[in-house]
């Protein structure tokens, strides 16, 4: 027994030692990078029949939001705002002043369709947009990859002006006036993102401008810390020229700069940091009065189709129709019933025959009245819409029903 | 053998599962490899002497049916160390020789007596060839329970700590349940060979007894028929006389 006790521990030894030592870790599985998406079953009801108010109108039938401002409709939005970009959350007094955009690849090709959507979409007749003059600038500029050298007078000019008040609605025919001077200066601009922060503002932060002018903000511009950066910037006009990313708020010329430089991207970054709060809500246009209700989306408290047809099958199952009645094409049966919020009859249905012999009439009014009174209690009616089906009119015709 | 444990793991080693497991789980581990230990060492012991006796039987049977005679072979064995048929014979003869040396008699009483002393062998002989045969049936059996309570109990502390980490990301879920079905891999590794040895073996040992038997058998007719001629040589002697 010792002798089998020692050879079994020495084969075990054995084993385990080979195991440890000879036998790494399996292979790792190779996981494919695939983007989950999410599904969600979504009853029709929730687009077709939701109603959405204003918590401060005054109440009318149907609740509505707030009338929106700008008429240029975004397809297919569903949150009522001024936004350009459908977002969710309560339309605000204000649009955002930035301009969100859903990340693009960074396709030189798709920049200038893009532009020129925008131009498209955008006239300017809401008062507190910012006025975009570069887009209409960009876009009307063929190719301004050629022209590195910027800054014309106007543009700072423009910049002054509008850096001190940029909430301000800007006068419409500045758009135009600077326009085709301004453009060389943004094409020089540096740009590496395809998801621009912010929308475009006066072009009042921009590093080649700092080195050409004193700004009105000069010690910005000495803040910075890398003049290097903004050599770098320039000396690669051959970018796309994307107006977007001159940041509004504040200069970030370093920023532009330092998303040259690399891959990294500053922008992307940016984006990120974006800090400014989202407001404006979503981008379907409303145009009716404002009136009391929630001011998210909700269902309303109608039937819906299915719910109805749901009530009228209960019905028709308990109806036994004679078949061959004379004339039973012509008649149309209407009930009209009062429920209590268990689904149960209240008092008798009143059932209304019309078109038909007399007869037939009678038989099928009177056949449904008793389908009417065997299907009670109703099953499946939605207890919170009670108030609506309280009092339940049910349309039948007698000839679809064999 | 081990290597069935080391299929569960990821990324990690089958040391640094080990290493990183709770205390509960080592100890169920260490115990379970224990077991293996000795399950393997009954596994050698009994396959040698189950061979041994195996080859035994062979020869002894060779060598009662050669012709030779049961004098002689008493003679032989009796100063030896015998086993299996060898010792039944030897403790049927010394019967024998005992009673003939003290003049008996009834062929009825020794008849008995030789049957009672092979019984007796047999039983012990068989006694020895089942032994710690019962330890197997028991690690067979019970391994794999212990393996699965070294899991849960691994599995649990495992989702404890993950509970603590706020991720359920399955890279930091799988090396702790990998280590705690360690403790389950080591249980069935255990277990499968002594299931296996023990069914195997409970057939060679009802296999070695009923060898063993048939030869006491067949040894106490020939026995009883030897007592039978001396019973009645002295009878026909004295009838002659």
């Amino acid at each position: 027994m010792k002798t089998a006790l020692v050879t079994s521990a020495v084969l075990h030894a054995a084993v385990i030692s080979w195991a440890l030592v000879s036998l790494s870790a399996p292979r790792t599985l190779d996981v494919a990078d695939m983007e989950a998406v999410p599904v969600d079953i979504v009853p029709v009801e929730s687009i077709t029949r939701t109603e959405q108010g204003d918590k401060k109108a005054p109440k009318s039938d149907t609740p509505a939001p707030k009338p929106t401002q700008r008429p240029d409709p975004v397809k297919d939005a569903k949150n009522v705002g001024d936004n350009t970009v459908d977002l969710d959350g309560p339309s605000g007094e204000k649009p955002s002043k930035r301009e969100v955009k859903a990340a693009a690849p960074p396709k030189a090709d798709e920049k200038k369709p893009e532009i020129s959507d925008e131009k498209a979409a955008e006239p300017k007749p809401a008062p507190k947009a910012p006025p975009k003059p570069k887009e209409t600038e960009v876009a009307s500029l063929p190719k301004p990859q050629e022209t590195p050298e910027p800054a014309p007078a106007p543009a700072p000019d423009e910049a002054a002006k509008a850096a001190p008040a940029p909430d301000e609605p800007q006068p419409a025919p500045e758009d135009d006036q600077p326009a085709k001077e301004a453009a060389p200066d943004f094409a020089s601009l540096p740009d590496a993102g395809p998801t621009p922060a912010s929308r475009p503002k006066p072009p009042a932060p921009k590093p080649e401008e700092a080195e050409k002018k004193p700004e009105p903000k000069p010690e910005k511009k000495t803040e910075e810390p890398k003049p290097e950066e903004m050599k770098v910037a320039e000396a690669k006009p051959d970018d796309a020229p994307k107006p977007e990313d001159t940041p509004k708020d504040e200069p970030k010329p370093n920023k532009a700069a330092a998303s040259k430089k690399s891959d990294f991207d500053a922008d992307q970054i940016a984006a990120m940091l974006n800090r400014d709060k989202q407001q404006g809500g979503g981008a379907k246009r409303s145009d009716q009065e404002a009136s009391l209700g929630t001011t998210k989306p909700s269902l309303d408290d109608r039937l819906t189709l299915s719910e109805m047809d749901a009530l009228r099958s209960q019905i028709q199952r308990n109806w036994n129709i004679i078949p061959g009645l004379d004339g039973a094409d012509e008649v149309r049966i209407r009930v009209s019933m009062r429920l209590d919020p268990s689904g149960a009859i209240v008092g008798q249905p009143q059932v209304d025959a019309t078109g038909g012999p007399l007869q037939t009439r009678q038989t099928l009014a009177s056949g449904a009245r008793r389908a009417v009174q065997m299907a009670s209690p109703f099953q499946g009616l939605p207890r919170e819409k009670y108030d609506s089906w309280s009092e339940v009119v049910v349309n039948f015709d007698p000839s679809r029903m064999y | 053998m081990d290597n069935v444990a080391l299929a569960a793991t990821s990324h990690v080693t089958l040391w640094s599962l080990f290493m990183q497991a709770g205390f509960i789980v080592k100890l169920v581990m260490l115990g379970l490899l224990c077991a293996s230990v000795w399950t393997w060492a009954i596994i050698v012991d009994k396959a040698v002497a189950y061979g041994r006796m195996r080859r035994a039987l062979n020869g002894f049977e060779q060598i009662f049916w050669s012709g030779q005679s049961l004098e002689e072979l008493y003679r032989t064995l009796s100063d030896r160390k015998t086993t299996g048929m060898g010792s039944l014979f030897v403790a049927a003869m010394r019967e024998w020789k005992k009673s003939f040396e003290r003049g008996a008699r009834s062929p009825e009483g020794l008849q008995m007596r030789i049957d009672k002393a092979m019984d007796v062998t047999l039983a012990r002989e068989a006694e020895r060839l089942e032994a710690r045969l019962g330890s197997l049936a028991t690690i067979g059996s019970a391994a794999p329970f212990v393996g699965l309570f070294g899991t849960v109990v691994g599995i649990m502390t495992s989702f404890q700590s993950i509970a603590g980490s706020q991720s359920t990301n399955l890279a930091v879920v799988a090396p702790g349940i990998a280590e705690a079905l360690l403790a389950t891999a080591i249980g069935l590794v255990a277990a499968i060979p002594a299931v296996v040895a023990y069914n195997k073996f409970t057939g060679d040992v009802g296999k070695l007894n009923q060898r063993m038997e048939g030869f006491a058998d067949e040894f106490g007719t020939i026995l009883s028929r030897q007592i039978d001629e001396k019973l009645q040589a002295p009878q026909h002697r004295a009838a002659a006389e």
